[in-house]
């Protein structure tokens, strides 16, 4: 997931001339004690995390004072909200505020445009407000080839009755300024929610959030992201960022990985054993979950390697995979494949030498290997003089074998190792 | 000291021939492997019957080389265990070192 943590938006914010509030970012203790002090009391501490509405799940709190503050940071910092470890909090200056806006920019698959949207009922979840009062959210297409001027946007404001006068120019000047930033940093979305009017009238945004195209995390290295698959609100594992890395300079082919399940607990709670899983084509992945899950397995990571993908991507996939901690066993299925299947299994063989020196490639946990299409028959000759394929933990499958029937050997050669 | 011709591929990898070791190699199965359709054919034999590169190392890097792995893999089963292909995994290497610090394991570990 390309997303930007909180304080890292408000950093794009601050040097797009938008106004934050006072603070900054740590890790310790004794860090946020200065920050507090340099700011004053009171303040607000904020968990930095992958997540919404932080505030109703005990992520966000206020500290009025060098005791509170201690108590919070203590309590906050290292700990675990959800399944996310609190690593970094944000301190904050209290701010007092008379309105709560929501201003976003996002990409709209509708109109294959972005959008401007606007709502002067700011601070709520905005996916629930269009739910249950669609008239409080004013949406307005932007045209990429011109772009959000000042005047488009005041036009677009001018719709909502209760921003007028100096706040709706502020607040059209920042809509242009959130406009550029997700343009020149390749956004799905730059949401303001909540920007808030201070007693004084100054605008200022309350909290940032920032997700940029996965795609395009290598064309904005300034960023610091690193190039992963959406993984939901969690941030990306160092596998995923491994994976990540495969196709990153190399257009030749492509590997997708992403863990449904990093720690197997989801596995474990509804009884099925985790597995690994590496599929040609995404459409095979799926048909062969419909054949696995029913037999009592539960691929604990999604893989697609298509796209006529290097060797050496074939090889950087399987050793993520097989670097699971949790994994009872591994399937791997082409779809009816185009692409070269002898360079596929180039990929994994090389793999499985590095992990199992000592039996030159055998596996201990079961494997099934179903090669379908173009170069099939190299791909298991080659299993076989590399000796693979004679293993006992190693079923090999050719073009006649369906979904059906790798999951079905596999559930034969698991229950085989499991009955020892 | 030991001649090796050393170059990088399109997709990371550092591929690494150890000359010494191909003196004694009869079948030079990497440059086989490598002139096979649909490989890179990016290795040939100099005059001295030895591996080199027929094309200039920026060619091989934009991807001449097919990153096939198959000079490597032949070369293991027919010739003299001469070539050795390198990617750095870093955040894979960041994740088996927690997993060690944690007391954790990977199946093939075991």
């Amino acid at each position: 997931m390309a997303r930007l943590l909180e304080y890292e938006g408000k950093e794009l914010f601050s040097k797009a001339n938008i106004n934050i509030p006072q603070g900054k970012a740590t890790d310790n203790l004794k860090e946020a004690q200065k920050i507090a002090e340099e700011i004053g009391y009171p303040v607000m501490v904020k968990a930095q995390i992958y997540q919404g509405n932080r505030g109703k799940i005990g992520a966000i709190k206020s500290a009025k004072d060098p005791g509170e503050l201690q108590q919070v940071v203590t309590n906050l910092l290292d700990s675990k909200i959800g399944s996310l470890n609190v690593d970094k909090i944000l301190i904050e200056k209290k701010m007092l505020f008379e309105k709560e806006f929501y201003l976003g920019i996002t990409s709209n698959p509708a109109t294959r445009q972005p959008a401007l949207i606007f709502s002067d009922a700011g601070g709520m979840d905005i996916e629930e407000l269009a739910q249950s009062q669609p008239e409080k959210i004013i949406t307005q297409s932007i045209d990429i080839s011109e772009g959000l001027y000042d005047y488009q946007a005041r036009d677009a404001l001018r719709k909502c009755s209760t921003v007028k006068n100096k706040e709706l120019v502020r607040t059209a000047d920042i809509a242009s300024k959130l406009y550029r930033i997700y343009r020149e940093n390749d956004c799905k979305l730059v949401e303001i929610n909540p920007l808030v009017v201070d007693e004084d009238g100054n605008i200022i945004a309350a909290d940032a959030r920032v997700d940029i195209d996965d795609d395009a995390v290598w064309r904005n290295p300034d960023l610091g992201l690193a190039s992963a698959e959406e993984a939901g609100d969690r941030p990306a594992t160092y596998l995923e960022t491994e994976a990540g890395r495969i196709d990153e300079g190399d257009h030749r082919g492509s590997a997708h990985f992403v863990q449904i399940d990093p720690d197997g607990s989801y596995a474990k709670e509804i009884g099925k054993i985790s597995i690994g899983y590496n599929t040609v084509g995404t459409g095979c992945g799926l048909t062969l979950l419909d054949e696995v899950v029913p037999l009592g397995y539960y691929p604990v990571n999604f893989c697609d390697t298509s796209g006529n993908p290097t060797s050496l991507k074939m090889y950087a996939a399987t050793k993520i995979i097989f670097s699971q901690p949790i994994i009872k066993g591994y399937i791997f299925v082409t779809g009816v494949a185009a692409q070269l299947l002898d360079n596929t299994a180039r990929g994994i063989i090389k793999a499985l030498k590095e992990l199992y020196p000592d039996t030159g490639g055998k596996p201990n946990i079961p494997c099934v290997f179903v090669f379908r299409g173009r170069s099939d028959d190299i791909a298991l000759k080659l299993f076989e003089e590399h000796g693979i394929s004679d293993s006992p933990m190693v079923k090999m499958m050719g073009r006649k074998a369906t979904e059906r029937d790798a999951a079905r050997a596999f559930d034969d050669l698991y229950k085989q190792w499991i009955s020892g | 000291m030991t001649k090796r011709l050393v170059f990088e591929t399109m997709g990371g990898a550092t591929i690494e021939i150890d000359l010494e070791k191909c003196k004694k190699c009869d079948s030079k199965a990497c440059v086989e492997a490598c002139n096979k359709p649909h490989m890179g054919s990016i290795l040939g034999l100099d005059e001295n019957g030895m591996p080199q590169l027929v094309l200039d190392e920026a060619k091989v890097n934009r991807g001449a080389c097919t990153d096939c792995l198959a000079c490597e893999l032949d070369c293991e089963l027919y010739g003299n265990k001469a070539l050795k292909i390198t990617l750095e995994m870093p955040d894979l290497d960041r994740h088996l070192k927690v997993l060690k610090e944690k007391g954790e394991n990977v199946v093939y570990w075991e």
